[in-house]
């Protein structure tokens, strides 16, 4: 029993030596890809991955930002709405569902939310680059266009 | 088209997959022998915090509603296109084929009990799409629409 017991301590120790040699190798990786994504030439086709590299957004937020304006290009359309983004997401989609339709600010303040960001310049950052990429088009200057008019 | 019309849509493809000669069984493929994915709620360096993830079964119902719009046409086509770029979306229409047989390959590594996140489901598509010999380039993007895709279909 007592040699079953020192096994299993053995064992759990060599794993946390692996864990350990895997959590500085992945310390080493992000380290190298943040420098990467600074000092790399960036190609004028991908501003919005260009975007996502420089604001370090991950996989999770992209998705939440890409949910909101499918459903925003929904309601641009006229289509309609899925009941359950109304308290699906972290931040408040009344907006998005009342007869009226949205301001950029709306959209603005889900954007900073998503982000966990407060800088006011960001999001009208990332629909530019989100259109000058190609993606989302009709509603990225439809979004564009409301923000100058806000201004 | 939202869960419940994915539902409908689902039966439809079905019936279209008899209709024109496929084997039923092609609409929904068979269980994968690869062990379950499950995705865990975890707190990211930045303070977010993954969503919890989506049935196996609905995500393969989703694929295959997106594989036939991709070979066929339909809404779902117009969701995953609206996130592609002008070259993107010309590769993508000139090759439908390996594209559905990059989900085609992504729904057999999908388990039916399982749980997966959104960019779980995107990495899953990558794979199936780098086995189904679609560069990088192109895939990536087409991996994240239809992932996106499968998203908004399952809210």
């Amino acid at each position: 029993m007592d040699t079953k017991i020192k096994q299993l301590e053995d064992m759990i120790a060599q794993q946390n030596k692996v864990i350990l040699t895997l959590q500085n190798k992945i310390e080493l990786l992000e380290d190298k890809a943040v420098r990467l994504a600074i000092c790399k030439i960036s190609n004028g086709n991908y501003p919005y991955y260009d975007f996502i590299l420089s604001y370090h957004i991950t996989p999770e937020q992209q998705f939440q930002i890409k949910r909101l304006f499918m459903v925003l290009s929904e309601k641009l359309a006229g289509n309609a709405l899925p009941v359950s983004f109304k308290t699906s997401e972290r931040y408040s989609t009344d907006f998005i569902y009342e007869t009226s339709t949205f301001t950029f600010s709306d959209v603005k303040k889900s954007i900073l939310t998503i982000l966990l960001n407060t800088d006011e310049d960001l999001p009208l950052t990332l629909i530019k680059a989100m259109r000058d990429q190609g993606m989302q088009v009709e509603l990225c200057n439809y979004l564009i266009s409301l923000a100058e008019h806000e201004i | 088209m939202f869960k419940s019309k994915l539902l409908l849509a689902s039966m439809s493809s079905l019936l279209l997959a008899g209709a024109i000669g496929l084997p039923v069984s092609q609409a929904f493929a068979a269980s994968p022998q690869t062990t379950v994915v499950s995705s865990v709620t975890v707190g990211s360096a930045q303070g977010s915090v993954e969503a919890a993830g989506k049935l196996g079964f609905l995500v393969r119902g989703a694929l295959v509603v997106i594989k036939n719009a991709v070979k066929y046409g339909g809404e779902a086509l117009s969701h995953v296109v609206k996130w592609l770029d002008a070259d993107t979306a010309k590769y993508l229409s000139k090759n439908t084929g390996k594209i559905s047989d990059g989900i085609d390959k992504a729904i057999g590594k999908i388990s039916e009990l399982g749980d997966y996140a959104t960019a779980t489901i995107r990495t899953i598509l990558l794979d199936g799409l780098r086995a189904a010999g679609v560069p990088d380039k192109y895939g990536v993007a087409i991996a994240e629409a239809i992932a996106a895709t499968v998203d908004l279909l399952l809210l």
